[in-house]
């Protein structure tokens, strides 16, 4: 069982172990103590990198400092262990004052992604649905909704028609081409609330950054009969 | 109840419009006037029912129509006011002659795709019922109107799918919505489920 000692007044080294949710710190008197470590953490190259530390094992009670034979001393005894998270709390930097910059913009723009997510709508060609609709069981119609937009038509819902066309990604009420992603994906809500506050619509992005919006209402359930309606 | 001048044609129009069966009288003696109006309203309701179906439905044939519309009644008459002698059943409840093709099937479905429930609860009331032979033998020739029902399956011929594409959809269509298993079982049948299902058999129907 490990321990680790540092002072107070540098325990802002401890900041590059902070993730580790495993650990319990104490404090007493001028000094900061943390336990639990995992055997792979003790001689991992983020406590190596820590300066001012002591690293002690405890065997028997009594602490020996690492690589020595003869104990140092005794653990403090009432100490009081907190998780380590809850023990050394983040604090933002202060407010910049003197930051002008408030009228940059950003562009928003989508750009390729390394994401695997699932498709939730296609853009099919009309005579490639026709194809395949006039034939399609019930079954596999029955869990989309569909828009006609001019001669194609954007499919949504799951599991998709084994069809040739163009996949989307659904996020925040945006499609997505699949592939891509906001290049700012942290303000998807954000634009969401800018373009599309009610969520009311559904706005398809295309690759060359523009978009179109579809209100949800003219979305409506896929069926042979709503196909043949549409277009006779 | 208020008496109607046309019972058999309003009884398969409640049928059609609210599925409950209404009987108005116990006659079952039904005029030709009445039988033609009643063809024409099933055709009505086949043309509106065709909207939905795969590929190119068949056409209609009112012959078929008319015979389903007319068993199913019979059927339901025969539940509630049994007067009749069993020798006299057969005349109530004749084959359907004539050769049955996907047309005939599809046209008869209009309205006997509700006797699988007059049966069972004919069963409930007797099931040593004499009737019930003879309407179950109707569901085994009409078998796509018997989908999910417990019949014989063994005597049914899965041929007629295969000439044609409408009814393979539909047949199909019936089956994975009835879940039922028993009528997958054919290996014809199976066949042409997976290629529906494609990748996500698991979603559609897992258990199969």
């Amino acid at each position: 069982m490990y321990f680790l000692e540092i002072k107070k007044q540098h325990k802002d080294f401890l900041g590059s172990i902070r993730h580790w949710q495993n650990l319990k710190t104490a404090f007493e008197g001028d000094a900061i103590w943390v336990k639990d470590f995992l055997a792979e953490q003790i001689n991992s190259p983020e406590i190596q990198q820590i300066p001012y530390k002591k690293v002690y094992e405890l065997k028997e009670n009594l602490l020996f400092e690492q690589g020595n034979l003869l104990p140092s001393k005794k653990l403090p005894s009432g100490l009081l262990w907190t998780p380590i998270l809850r023990a050394l709390p983040v604090s933002l930097p202060k407010f910049n004052h003197n930051f002008f910059g408030i009228d940059e913009k950003l562009e928003i723009r989508i750009k390729a992604s390394e994401e695997i997510k699932e498709a939730h709508a296609l853009l099919v060609d009309y005579d490639e649905l026709k194809r395949y609709i006039e034939t399609a069981p019930k079954y596999r119609l029955e869990p989309l909704q569909w828009v006609v937009l001019d001669k194609s038509a954007l499919i949504l819902g799951n599991p998709l028609l084994p069809i040739k066309g163009n996949t989307y990604w659904l996020e925040h009420d945006f499609l997505l081409p699949t592939g891509y992603n906001f290049e700012w994906f942290a303000l998807a809500k954000k634009l969401q609330e800018e373009l599309n506050l009610s969520k009311q619509n559904i706005i398809l992005w295309n690759i060359d950054n523009s978009y179109s919006v579809i209100p949800k209402t003219t979305i409506k359930q896929l069926s042979i009969s709503s196909f043949r309606l549409t277009f006779s | 109840m208020e008496s109607t001048k046309t019972p058999f044609l309003d009884t398969i129009f409640h049928l059609r419009t609210i599925e409950q069966v209404i009987l108005y009288n116990k006659i079952i003696t039904i005029s030709r006037m009445e039988e033609t109006d009643t063809a024409s309203f099933l055709e009505t309701e086949y043309e509106n029912e065709i909207l939905e179906y795969p590929d190119v439905a068949p056409k209609f044939n009112p012959g078929a129509a008319l015979w389903a519309a007319r068993t199913v009644y019979s059927a339901a008459q025969l539940l509630l006011y049994r007067e009749h002698k069993i020798s006299d059943l057969n005349n109530f409840l004749p084959e359907y002659m004539g050769e049955i093709d996907a047309s005939v099937l599809v046209s008869a479905d209009i309205c006997l795709r509700f006797l699988p429930q007059i049966i069972l609860e004919l069963k409930r009331v007797d099931p040593e019922d004499l009737v019930i032979p003879i309407l179950e033998n109707h569901l085994v020739q009409f078998h796509y109107s018997a989908i999910g029902y417990e019949i014989d399956i063994e005597n049914i011929n899965f041929d007629i799918l295969a000439a044609n594409e409408c009814l393979k959809g539909l047949y199909l269509n019936r089956i994975v919505e009835r879940k039922a298993t028993k009528f997958a079982q054919s290996d014809f049948i199976k066949k042409q489920l997976e290629i529906g299902f494609g990748d996500y058999k698991k979603v559609f129907w897992p258990q199969l």
